[in-house]
């Protein structure tokens, strides 16, 4: 995921997934924090497999990989390599 | 026996065997009520006395578990608070049942913070370092303490407060005593035939009445309780990751899990044959999902648990083997110490036995609650002696067959649950009617698809309505599921022709326009 398809996340997490009031970066943790609900979760799975064109597995939808932005990042950046 | 009793108990008889999980730590019973020993001298320590309400605002962890058996210990009352909630609606909950000190954790911080400078709260227990202007005992100072032992109680005494929105929006407590709380507990216990080689999910937050099954019911038969956190709860391939790994066997969960957990759980890689029992209630899932999840958990049977949090459970239907497609799942039968009537919708009383097949459920029984907190009015209509017994009118419609088997027909008045919560509609209008610029608010409930539903509303304002700041205020005085994933503008014809406002035809048109816009 580039620079800019990252920011889009972000905002987009921002704008129309939080449940608070808020900044985002990319370290915020999304789940402890409660920013992120269980729809939230969905709402950003979804986001990733429509703008960027990636399917992803239920079972790869986990803390590990989504409690950040940098660890969807990651995650998304192992999927390519794979 | 009484809930304060109920782990020293275990912790007397099996004090290493592990009986709290957590995330990355585990406590012996021994352990466990140690530190419920230590937490509880943090409350003396404080003030507090039996009989005093305490907040108990924690995400779901084992601190959570332990500082609500920490409270009942010496005969104070805990009131668990929504991690979720705003702090407006914390500071109305917390004024209206006069609770002054707060066991906590760091996660909680800002919020603690908040309380203490609106002055709403003097003492929090459980953080790390002291919250400014507060009387802070922290983690450190809480292990120094010597432990205290439980205190003996009345069996009248109240223990725990839950607390729903009331109809004006304004929160309503619903008070249950160690003689209700330990009989839920003992008949659940013996139910689902728990014992010591049980290990129960923990998921449900503590303000809401499910939790109350691995709050007490686990420790009195010796089941291990193992913690399922929110992040878990919002990942469903996690949930289910730690429902293989800690071998659960018993999970009592919301609908809206369920389907998650089926959906995106990835259950066919999951081994979930330790699982006995799985019991959902407040809502029934979609007859796919039970059918499904029966099929990834061979050795388990699904139960619909039916009683709202003013009786605990009142019945249930048990499923062993899996619906039909458009199968309607009864509410079941009565659980051996309730006894369900039908009554008028209108009545002050339940009508005499057989005489109904259909009506208002009233429940009389020992796992009934023994009030509101500070609502005679409202405890007067709700809890009503008849035939010598008292008896709850739930507000829930209901239909019996020749069977003697219970059927759920809907609510009396506007109450829904999204996501396992209960919303009372003209509560959550009220709310918003409040807001600025508002003249009218519309609710309904978006049932796009079983076990997802949502609040959506209808605003009628006036001239250069701001609906960006409608949605901040919004979120500042609601809990997140109470948020309306939907907000449309109305105009036009509002009133019925007796002038009242004509809320059945507006909440069609706010659903239409829901429609539309997708």
């Amino acid at each position: 995921m580039n620079e800019m398809k990252t920011q889009e996340l972000i905002t987009f997490i921002r704008d129309e997934v939080a449940v608070m009031d808020g900044e985002v970066a990319s370290d915020t943790d999304l789940l402890l924090s409660g920013l992120v609900d269980s729809l939230g979760v969905i709402r950003i799975t979804q986001w990733i497999e429509d703008e960027l064109e990636v399917d992803v597995p239920p079972g790869d939808v986990t803390l590990e990989n989504f409690q950040t932005v940098d660890r969807i990042v990651e995650y998304l950046s192992g999927r390519n390599a794979a | 026996m009484s809930l304060s009793h109920i782990l020293r108990r275990q912790a007397s008889a099996s004090p290493d065997v592990v009986g709290l999980v957590g995330i990355g730590r585990t406590w012996t019973w021994a352990e466990a009520d140690l530190r419920v020993g230590q937490l509880a001298a943090a409350l003396q320590e404080l003030g507090v006395e039996p009989g005093d309400r305490v907040g108990v605002h924690l995400h779901k962890s084992d601190d959570g578990w332990l500082a609500m058996h920490a409270v009942v210990r010496i005969g104070a009352v805990a009131v668990p608070l929504d991690p979720g909630a705003p702090v407006a609606r914390l500071e109305r909950i917390c004024s209206s049942m006069g609770i002054r000190v707060v066991l906590s954790h760091e996660p909680r911080r800002s919020t603690i913070t908040e309380l203490g400078a609106a002055g709403v709260i003097d003492a929090v227990v459980g953080v790390t370092t002291a919250v400014d202007g507060l009387r802070t005992l922290t983690t450190a100072d809480v292990a120094n303490l010597f432990p205290v032992d439980p205190v003996d109680v009345e069996q009248d005494d109240p223990a725990y407060i839950i607390t729903t929105s009331g109809s004006t929006g304004e929160p309503k407590g619903i008070v249950h005593t160690h003689a209700s709380g330990m009989a839920y507990a003992t008949e659940s216990a013996e139910l689902y035939g728990l014992g010591p080689a049980d290990r129960v999910a923990d998921t449900a937050p503590n303000h809401f009445d499910q939790s109350t099954f691995a709050l007490w019911s686990a420790p009195l038969a010796g089941s291990a309780v193992v913690t399922m956190p929110e992040p878990h709860q919002r990942m469903p391939a996690s949930f289910s990751e730690r429902l293989a790994a800690e071998a659960i066997t018993v999970w009592y969960g919301v609908p809206f899990l369920l389907q998650q957990l089926v959906v995106r759980g990835d259950l066919e890689n999951r081994d979930l044959s330790a699982l006995r029992w799985v019991k959902f209630g407040g809502e029934v899932p979609p007859p796919w999902v039970i059918a499904e999840m029966l099929a990834h958990a061979p050795n388990a049977t699904m139960a619909n648990i039916y009683g709202p949090a003013e009786c605990n459970q009142c019945s249930f239907h048990h499923l062993v083997v899996a619906p039909l497609p458009g199968e309607v799942i009864p509410i079941g039968v009565a659980t051996p110490s309730a006894t369900m009537r039908l009554g008028a919708p209108d009545a002050g009383t339940p009508s005499p036995e057989g005489e109904r097949t259909e009506g208002e459920i009233w429940v009389s029984g020992p796992t009934v609650m023994e009030g509101y907190h500070g609502m005679p009015e409202t405890n007067a209509e709700r809890l009503v002696e008849f035939e010598g017994r008292r008896w709850y009118r739930t507000g829930d419609l209901g239909r019996v067959d020749a069977a003697g088997v219970w059927w759920f027909l809907g609510r009396v008045d506007h109450q829904v649950k999204v996501r396992g919560h209960r919303i009372e509609l003209e509560g959550l209008e009220a709310e918003l009617e409040a807001l600025d610029g508002v003249e009218h608010v519309i609710a309904a409930v978006d049932r796009r698809s079983a076990g997802e539903d949502s609040v959506v509303v209808g605003v009628f304002a006036g001239e250069g309505f701001d609906l960006d700041g409608f949605r901040t205020a919004a979120r500042a005085v609601l809990p997140a599921y109470a948020l309306p994933t939907h907000i449309a503008t109305m105009s036009g014809k509002k009133f019925t022709g007796s002038g009242k406002l004509d809320r059945g035809a507006l909440r069609e048109e706010v659903l239409a326009s829901v429609e539309t816009e997708r």
